[in-house]
């Protein structure tokens, strides 16, 4: 089995463990960033950002990441509620299809579009992220921009209130996984540092400050060393 | 009046530390240090040793706000009737059927729930200003709730407010070009004018809502309480106007040119008394004594450097008032960093002495000025100073660092200083007005 039939092959698994509550979607965002507020310099060899990154989301009502990497040691479903259940914010790197395999998606957890999603995903050239954030249940996040490079990865999140008509409890928590395919690849041994932001301003002018603050404007979706 | 901040200061009641000392009794043997500060725990004050306050109880400020004119009680009775109808538009309970998002709900609840605390406040204010600053305050908060639940029950609109707000404005601006300075002491013209000046600039500055993250609900409440924070001014600077015309005779003239050419002469005393001062200092370690002069140098630098930056002369006159008994009160508390007599504590006795006296400052402040009504406007704004500091000694639950208490012994020595300073400030304006 080569890497990309195995991406398949778990694809098949995702799709079957697809439920009903929360909702998943291949979302897309937003404008030009420059990566100033991570450290990462985005016009680095092997670095780069991207504000409109393809990607899977998942928002689910769980007690815990909606969607995971499992231990490779085959870890039971009662082990990964005791460890994983305070763990609020999470992100790990996806770089092989061994890898890829651990994915896991939580029961009762829609996550449409992501068995298609992996197939199309090449790790010899590009790279999955995957974050999970907890967030309050009147709110949800949007990613404005990610940033990567060869040892760190950064995101920074914008959280809007949800409509006002939309039932949600005030002390209610959810989480919001995003698998985030970036256009590089990447090693998840390498990657030692993670960064991530939430902000209440709107992604544009978010990104519109972050552009304003760097010394020069870089495109979005600049691959680094691919 | 003068005796408002002792009553304070003796007040005596079951307070956190109290019920701490309580439940604590046998069990712990003294409290313990603050975890890795200090190695040293005998440097430590005890926390039965400093002052016991409840810091529900503080006032704030320590000395009411007052205005000389008479606040009518139609006016304060309208204003809570206003607060009523407001908080009569909201279903009750508001649930979630009403409002399905439990983070807007729960915006809107608190904001009702802050509006009907403000109407306990006015109920029990110590002055007439007080209770019309409370009202004002329940209005805004009342208005929050009643346009944010008018958006959802009926729609209303960003839109419909703005052009609400608009219309106050033009309101505003029709009764500022019509207001003259009428009076005849001009001191009192001064403190009642100030008010309304405050009033209009407040009112003619504010073009919307500074949020952003909310939602179109939210939004929409904030530009309620916006629109309401508008009429409110409106309202208050229209009935100080009309009531204190009231109490003039028929034929009073205008005080405008007398305070124009006091502030102009209390601003440029500011001015020269800044230029007098030594350079800034850069110290490398930062006490009690270099806070001090920071802090006072930025008061007295803050504000209108001339009538013109001022909302309007008669403001001009009362800050320059504040600013010149605050350079007053440098002045003295340079003279006693140079004798050495300025240094943080070391013991809780020190400390209740200095506390002691900035109470006993502020009565002594409110009764030796020439003009009890500009020294309490004054007096009342520096007893922040001393409201800040306790509020601070409030929050102390265990034994202290003594240097932990230097913002305390700052806010106290401020205070006492400027107090100290009142009377001879007030003269000055009373001198540059008459």
């Amino acid at each position: 089995m080569n890497r990309r039939e195995s991406l398949a092959a778990f694809a098949g698994v995702a799709a079957a463990l697809a439920g009903c509550s929360g909702y998943g979607s291949a979302t897309s965002e937003s404008t030009p960033t420059r990566g100033a507020e991570s450290g990462i310099d985005t016009d680095a060899p092997g670095a780069g950002s991207a504000t409109d990154p393809e990607m899977i989301h998942v928002r689910g009502a769980t007690e815990r990441a909606p969607l995971w990497l499992a231990d490779p040691d085959g870890e039971t479903e009662r082990e990964r509620r005791s460890h994983r259940e305070r763990r609020r914010h999470s992100r790990t790197v996806v770089d092989t299809p061994a890898r890829a395999e651990r994915l896991r998606v939580a029961d009762g957890v829609d996550a449409d579009g992501l068995d298609s999603f992996l197939s199309e995903t090449d790790l010899d050239s590009q790279t999955l992220y995957l974050e999970s954030v907890e967030v309050r249940a009147c709110f949800e996040l949007t990613l404005c921009r990610i940033e990567w490079q060869p040892d760190e990865v950064s995101t920074d999140y914008a959280r809007t209130q949800l409509p006002y008509d939309t039932r949600c409890g005030v002390d209610d928590h959810v989480f919001e996984a995003r698998l985030v395919r970036i256009p590089a690849s990447l090693s998840a041994d390498e990657v030692r540092g993670y960064g991530s932001s939430i902000g209440t301003a709107g992604c544009a002018r978010r990104n519109r400050a972050e552009a304003g603050s760097g010394d020069s404007a870089s495109a979005a979706s600049t691959g680094g060393d691919q | 009046m003068g005796d408002d901040a002792r009553n304070v200061a003796d007040r005596q009641r079951l307070t956190r530390r109290g019920l701490l000392a309580v439940a604590a009794t046998g069990a712990v043997a003294g409290c313990q240090s603050i975890g890795g500060l200090s190695d040293d725990t005998d440097e430590q004050i005890s926390v039965f040793d400093l002052p016991d306050l409840d810091r529900e109880s503080i006032p704030s400020p320590i000395v009411a706000p007052s205005v000389p004119v008479d606040i009518s009680p139609s006016h304060l009775t309208a204003a809570r009737e206003r607060v009523d109808a407001l908080l009569g538009e909201l279903p009750t309970p508001m649930g979630p059927d009403d409002i399905p998002n439990g983070y807007v709900r729960e915006r809107l609840t608190d904001s009702a729930s802050d509006a009907t605390d403000a109407l306990d406040d006015a109920r029990t204010a110590r002055t007439e200003l007080e209770a019309l600053t409370a009202l004002g305050e329940a209005r805004e908060r009342a208005r929050y709730a009643a346009a944010g639940w008018a958006m959802a029950d009926d729609g209303l609109s960003v839109e419909s407010l703005r052009g609400e707000h608009g219309e106050i404005v033009s309101n505003a601006h029709a009764f500022w070009d019509e207001h003259t300075y009428r009076g005849t002491d001009p001191v009192r013209a001064a403190l009642v004018h100030a008010r309304i000046e405050d009033a209009f600039d407040r009112l003619a500055q504010m073009d919307g809502p500074r949020s952003h993250g909310d939602g179109e609900l939210l939004t929409v409440a904030e530009w309620g309480e916006t629109v309401e924070s508008a009429q409110v001014s409106l309202d208050d600077a229209r009935h100080l106007d009309s009531q204190f015309t009231e109490s003039l005779p028929a034929d009073a003239g205008t005080v405008e040119d007398a305070l124009t050419s006091g502030a102009e002469t209390l601003l440029a005393d500011v001015r020269s008394r800044q230029s007098q001062l030594p350079p800034e200092p850069t110290p490398e370690e930062w006490g009690v004594a270099e806070n001090l002069v920071a802090d006072l140098r930025r008061s007295i630098e803050r504000g209108p450097a001339t009538v013109e930056d001022a909302s309007g002369p008669a403001s001009a006159v009362v800050d320059a008032t504040g600013r010149v008994a605050r350079s007053r009160a440098l002045e003295q508390i340079q003279e006693r960093i140079d004798a050495g007599e300025i240094s943080g504590v070391e013991s809780a006795d020190e400390l209740r002495a200095l506390r002691t006296t900035a109470y006993d400052a502020l009565d002594a402040a409110l009764e030796a000025s020439d003009d009890a009504a500009l020294a309490r406007t004054v007096v009342s704004d520096v007893s922040w100073e001393v409201t800040n500091a306790d509020w601070r000694l409030a929050r102390f639950d265990r034994d202290v660092r003594p240097d932990h208490l230097d913002d305390v012994v700052e806010g106290y020595l401020l205070a006492t200083a400027v107090a100290q300073a009142v009377p001879p400030a007030c003269d000055q304006t009373i001198d540059a007005l008459n």
